[in-house]
């Protein structure tokens, strides 16, 4: 059997496979080969730099039939594509983050080929049930969801723990996320910033100053908002990604400037945000 | 002549490291599985690196800074074209050196055996100084050129037009082939759009010889080892052309959804934001960006369903069930 009949084979058998695995896609006759019996079934080959994976997908003109429905084809239902949301922001997104590291000298690229930047990420299930359990129910249900996105190949990993599967990448379009976090996340995020560093200090029991808060304060303050208004250190150390030593100081004086309000003791502590 | 005064101290200057561990080659018997070391053909071909070592290690030294220091003296030495130097032409040489720093540097050189004096000539560059010149110049435009194929192809074709085996060369074109190959995935793996953008140029400043790799390849006829190599070559050269066209489409995907974290964001945020949002929000947005995926459909063979029940069920459940005697 000749090349492009083993790749075209093996990829409508399993789906996906590793990229490494078809080092034959490599010739731009074979891939041309598997493109064109591909489009004859009505299958395109599909490809990203973000997946070790490459798969097949509906070609456009099977999917733009108007009774065709994707949610449908993937045998999946509402609450399955919001957990794909949710999920995809958590285990690939971080993947297009990576543009802020300061690029490698030319020699340090020829002595140290690049490094995988990316560890895989993971998501365990409790973390998805505090989180979403008033929108998508209960642990069962969650995990009956995370279940069907397994088999489907959008995710994988076993028990507890959730991993990206070949499908969160090759079956979700990263524009169409990226574009939705830039429209609507980001934008919410940043103007809590802007209210946290602008918040006058005109609260109960705060310092007369109205100088607007920077920095780590206003970080410390925007992260106790978004956790509902209060925060064990160890969460706010993790997520800030600032030692508890430091956090201690910046929550000091934000104590004192009537911002944070302190209870417990050691290991029990937590921090609540002052209602104004 | 008068020496550079400056008013920075001058801090001691890098000493040798201690002597080495000489036991070379007659030594090697107690790490082999083999009694003599010549019985590894390995081993046997590196033989004659062994005075290397001693070189090697002075070069090195203790720090990088001292290292830069003992290359420089190489470079201005070589570069100035004298075959030999009285301590006055050393000290014009040499006088971007603070005194005592010059002073303790041709001492060490002397030491290691770099510089040689004789008393009609003066201080001159040894054949071993020499050596360590011609290794670092090598090495330096192995750093400027990388995985690069011109070397190799000189090589290649130097081979070929004296009549000599091409083989080795061929088969070092052909491990660099395989570096660009291979650098093609590691760029891909970094998901930076600089990195992706570099090994772009790099491929194709390379692919660029293509031509002239076939037209050399197609000159290999005599060896059958050599022919196979040339095979190899041709079609890794097919293979990185391929896989550049990834590279390409790998830019500009990772140009379009790159999203540079501000000051003071974090991942978590981001998470924590999208998961505040409502059910219909969610499911919008994943419903709007998933694609018209292919489902495999259930293939079952035979023996694959055999082997996995077998693995799977005790044995007892896999025997037919006896028939009640009559």
């Amino acid at each position: 059997m000749d090349k492009a009949a083993v790749i075209c084979a093996r990829l409508i058998r399993e789906g996906s496979v590793r990229r490494a695995a078809l080092p034959d896609l490599d010739l731009l006759d074979v891939r041309q080969e598997v493109e064109q019996r591909l489009r004859w079934v009505g299958l395109v080959l599909s490809f990203t730099v973000y997946s070790e994976h490459v798969g097949v997908r509906l070609s456009s003109e099977v999917a733009a039939d108007p009774a065709f429905d994707k949610a449908t084809n993937a045998g999946i239902g509402e609450d399955h594509c919001a957990l794909l949301a949710i999920c995809w922001v958590r285990l690939v997104f971080p993947k297009r983050t990576r543009g802020t590291l300061p690029e490698p000298p030319d020699w340090a690229l020829f002595l140290h080929r690049p490094r995988r930047w990316y560890q895989p990420v993971q998501l365990p299930l409790d973390v998805l049930h505090r989180l979403q359990s008033s929108a998508l129910g209960g642990r069962g249900r969650i995990r009956n969801l995370t279940s069907k996105l397994r088999q489907s190949n959008f995710l994988s990993g076993q028990g507890e723990i959730i991993l990206e599967g070949p499908l969160l990448e090759l079956g979700i379009d990263g524009e169409v996320m990226v574009d939705s976090i830039r429209r609507s996340i980001l934008p919410a995020l940043q103007g809590e910033r802007d209210r946290d560093e602008m918040e006058p200090g005109a609260g109960e029991g705060r310092s007369e100053a109205a100088v607007p808060l920077q920095g780590l304060e206003a970080q410390v303050l925007a992260v106790l908002r978004r956790r509902g208004g209060s925060a064990a250190m160890g969460e706010l150390s993790r997520v800030i990604e600032s030692p508890a030593v430091r956090l201690r100081k910046v929550l000091r004086s934000l104590e004192d400037a009537g911002y944070v309000r302190r209870t417990g003791d050691r290991a029990s502590t937590r921090y609540h945000l002052v209602v104004r | 002549m008068k020496e550079k005064t400056s008013s920075r101290k001058t801090e001691p200057y890098d000493p040798l490291p201690p002597d080495p561990d000489r036991r070379g080659w007659n030594a090697l018997a107690g790490w082999l599985a083999q009694p003599a070391p010549e019985e590894a053909p390995p081993l046997a071909a590196v033989r004659e690196l062994e005075p290397l070592q001693s070189l090697l290690h002075a070069l090195a030294g203790r720090s990088a800074r001292g290292f830069l220091i003992r290359s420089a003296v190489l470079e201005a030495l070589v570069q100035s074209t004298r075959p030999g130097f009285s301590q006055e032409d050393l000290d014009r040489a040499l006088d971007w050196l603070t005194g005592p720093v010059r002073k303790e540097v041709i001492q060490q050189l002397h030491q290691v055996g770099w510089l040689g004096f004789d008393p009609d000539a003066g201080h001159f560059l040894t054949e071993a100084g020499r050596c360590v010149y011609e290794m670092l110049a090598f090495l330096r435009q192995l750093l400027l050129e990388g995985n690069s194929l011109p070397p190799a192809i000189r090589v290649v074709r130097l081979a070929l037009d004296g009549g000599l085996d091409p083989l080795g060369p061929l088969q070092s074109l052909r491990l660099r082939l395989l570096g660009l190959r291979q650098e093609i995935d590691s760029a891909m793996a970094t998901y930076s759009e600089a990195v992706l953008r570099r090994t772009a140029e790099r491929i194709g400043s390379n692919l660029k010889h293509s031509d002239e790799i076939r037209t050399l390849l197609d000159m290999v006829q005599d060896l059958s080892a050599a022919r196979e190599v040339a095979g190899e070559i041709r079609t890794l050269l097919a293979r990185v052309h391929g896989a550049s066209a990834w590279l390409a489409a790998a830019i500009e995907e990772v140009r379009r959804q790159s999203v540079p974290l501000e000051a003071g964001l974090t991942l978590e945020d981001i998470f924590q934001e999208a998961a505040r949002r409502s059910r219909e929000e969610l499911a919008a947005v994943g419903r709007a960006a998933l694609l018209p995926v292919f489902i495999p459909p259930p293939l079952v063979q035979t023996e694959a369903l055999i082997r996995v029940a077998m693995s799977r069920l005790p044995l007892s459940a896999l025997r037919p069930p006896e028939e009640p005697e009559s």
